[in-house]
């Protein structure tokens, strides 16, 4: 009675909330997306019209394709930087591991807004690479192409997100227990092998989880697109804030959000698949 | 057979940590440079930077609406970590202690406001408080910042709740305290650090938060939604100013949120 009783006096207020503040949102989300907008007006009846029109009308498909590729490049790239990174923290980091740990922590908790403008400083065509690159003589005339590019929301995705990758990746390496490794050692195997068969192996759900969660975070933002990415930088976070901003078509705007969602899933799916699939497995394992 | 370890830990060493340091460095970059220049003199961010001044500064005391947005994100802030505290430490107790039926379920819910682009949460709850005629406000932002900080709340207070033994509690029930009282005498010491911890990773976050704000807000302005604002007429020092500020206080919080909390996985 009493464990009874403290189970749903503890689950019950997180538990409705949620439920009242977000997920009964996303249903009424999902509701809107089979409603349309009629001449300004919400028709609320049952349609599929704003999902036919987002594979109908020529900006969407194209926007949700390059966003996933945009989504994955820049995932593979945080992976990249984070993975070694969480790696040198947890095997060679030492007494100091907390503190390298603390600091990448800092980085992801500190402000989002603030380190996209930080990058629309420096790479903007009057901002602090161009005139540091004419300051020291290497460049005439600034480079127009830094800011408003692919390659500028790109770069600002990999520096934002990478600590999404290194803490997943960490906290499964951490789990790795040390005698394991000894255990590979004293069996005589090469420190590649230990890694490709102990290390690797193990650290496996940090790599699929972190890399998802960047992949998410990155193929749906609405923000790096639009301060850093200009008119070519646009992602499909973009068109799905402007419908629900000055272009006022929230029907649109939430199957086109839904599309994005299924497409992530799809996309995540096969990202969990293939890394299951390329990365050996523990031996010993299964 | 000892050798060929240490060569290889040795050799791998060197470059290893040269990367890590680059990593670290791109990492701090951006803020780096934000916060010198925030002291820059010249009006423009432009490399040299030219003198040091303190007027950029002056500047945000000087700006009623600046001044505004920054006491509404602290009421925003401080009522969103009390009530997201509140809940996850509830759920973080019930998932912790309690093997029940749809446990997993349970856990997956509590954490699935981090799963979904914040873009996505957003214009759900825009949608929902439309259909529902509630009018945008400050209270809107609350309670979207209590949905998206509680599963930092909910992670962070069961990782201290594992190694807590619940014979401790059990203790105290038997020998006839209520179970408000128990909690109050017994458990709440005990995850308190955490719950320390949570609050000021919780407030950071709320402080920050700019893409679920930026749909559910009325006609206020939060620090985050004013910068946005201003930062569309083009760069201005007094942002990159502001911008220090909340640098260095989030890291601050965060510095201090984290002391009372056990890091992931050790």
């Amino acid at each position: 009675m009493r464990r009874t009783r403290a189970i749903l006096v503890n689950t019950l207020p997180p538990l409705a909330f949620l439920i009242v503040f977000f997920f009964l949102p996303l249903v009424v989300l999902l509701l809107y997306s089979f409603w349309r907008m009629d001449a300004g007006v919400l028709r609320q009846q049952f349609t599929l019209a704003n999902y036919l029109d987002v594979f109908r009308e020529p900006v969407y498909v194209p926007l949700l394709i390059k966003s996933v590729v945009i989504g994955i490049g820049a995932m593979l790239a945080t992976l990249a930087i984070g993975y070694p990174l969480a790696y040198f923290i947890r095997f060679h980091g030492g007494r100091h591991r907390n503190a390298l740990l603390m600091l990448v922590i800092l980085t992801m908790l500190s402000s989002y807004l603030v380190r996209v403008y930080a990058w629309k400083a420096i790479l903007g065509n009057n901002g602090i690479l161009n005139s540091f690159l004419m300051h020291v003589g290497l460049i005439e005339e600034p480079l127009t192409f830094l800011l408003y590019s692919n390659s500028a929301v790109l770069f600002a995705f990999i520096q934002i997100f990478t600590p999404f990758i290194v803490l997943p990746v960490y906290s499964a390496m951490a789990n790795i227990d040390d005698s394991l490794l000894e255990a590979s050692r004293d069996l005589g195997a090469s420190p590649l092998t230990t890694f490709l068969r102990v290390t690797l192996p193990l650290s496996k759900p940090g790599v699929i989880g972190g890399g998802l969660l960047a992949f998410i975070l990155i193929a749906g933002d609405f923000v790096t697109p639009t301060l850093v990415g200009g008119v070519d930088g646009i992602m499909i976070g973009k068109t799905i804030q402007s419908q629900f901003g000055f272009a006022y078509n929230w029907p649109l705007g939430s199957a086109v959000a839904f599309s994005m969602l299924a497409l992530m899933a799809v996309v995540g799916g096969l990202w969990a698949l293939v890394v299951n699939l390329l990365l050996p497995t523990a031996g010993g394992e299964r | 057979m000892r050798t060929p370890w240490h060569l290889w830990r040795g050799l791998a060493r060197a470059p290893l940590t040269a990367y890590a340091l680059l990593a670290y460095a791109f990492l701090f970059f951006p803020s780096v440079v934000i916060i010198l220049f925030s002291f820059n003199q010249s009006k423009v961010t432009v490399w040299p930077p030219r003198g040091f001044t303190l007027d950029w500064y002056g500047e945000i005391l000087r700006d009623p609406t600046l001044l505004e947005s920054i006491a509404n994100s602290l009421i925003v802030a401080s009522l969103a970590t009390i009530g997201s505290v509140i809940l996850g430490t509830m759920a973080a107790i019930a998932l912790s202690r309690y093997y029940f039926r749809g446990k997993r379920l349970v856990y997956a819910a509590m954490l699935a406001p981090i799963a979904l682009p914040g873009l996505v949460t957003g214009i759900a709850m825009l949608s929902y408080f439309e259909y529902l005629g509630l009018q945008r406000s400050l209270a809107t932002v609350i309670l979207a910042h209590i949905v998206f900080t509680l599963p930092f709340v909910v992670t962070i207070v069961i990782a201290r709740l594992s190694d807590f033994d619940p014979a401790v509690e059990e203790a105290a029930l038997d020998l006839g305290a209520s179970p408000l009282r128990s909690f109050l005498t017994v458990t709440l010491p005990i995850i308190a650090p955490s719950v320390a911890g949570a609050a000021l990773v919780v407030f950071a976050l709320s402080f920050d938060e700019f893409i679920i704000t930026f749909f559910v807000i009325g006609n206020q302005s939060t620090l985050p939604l004013k910068i946005w604002s201003m930062m569309r007429l083009g760069i201005a020092p007094t942002i990159n100013a502001v911008a220090s500020i909340i640098i260095v206080l989030s890291t601050i919080l965060v510095l201090i949120g984290t002391r009372f909390v056990r890091v992931a996985g050790r």
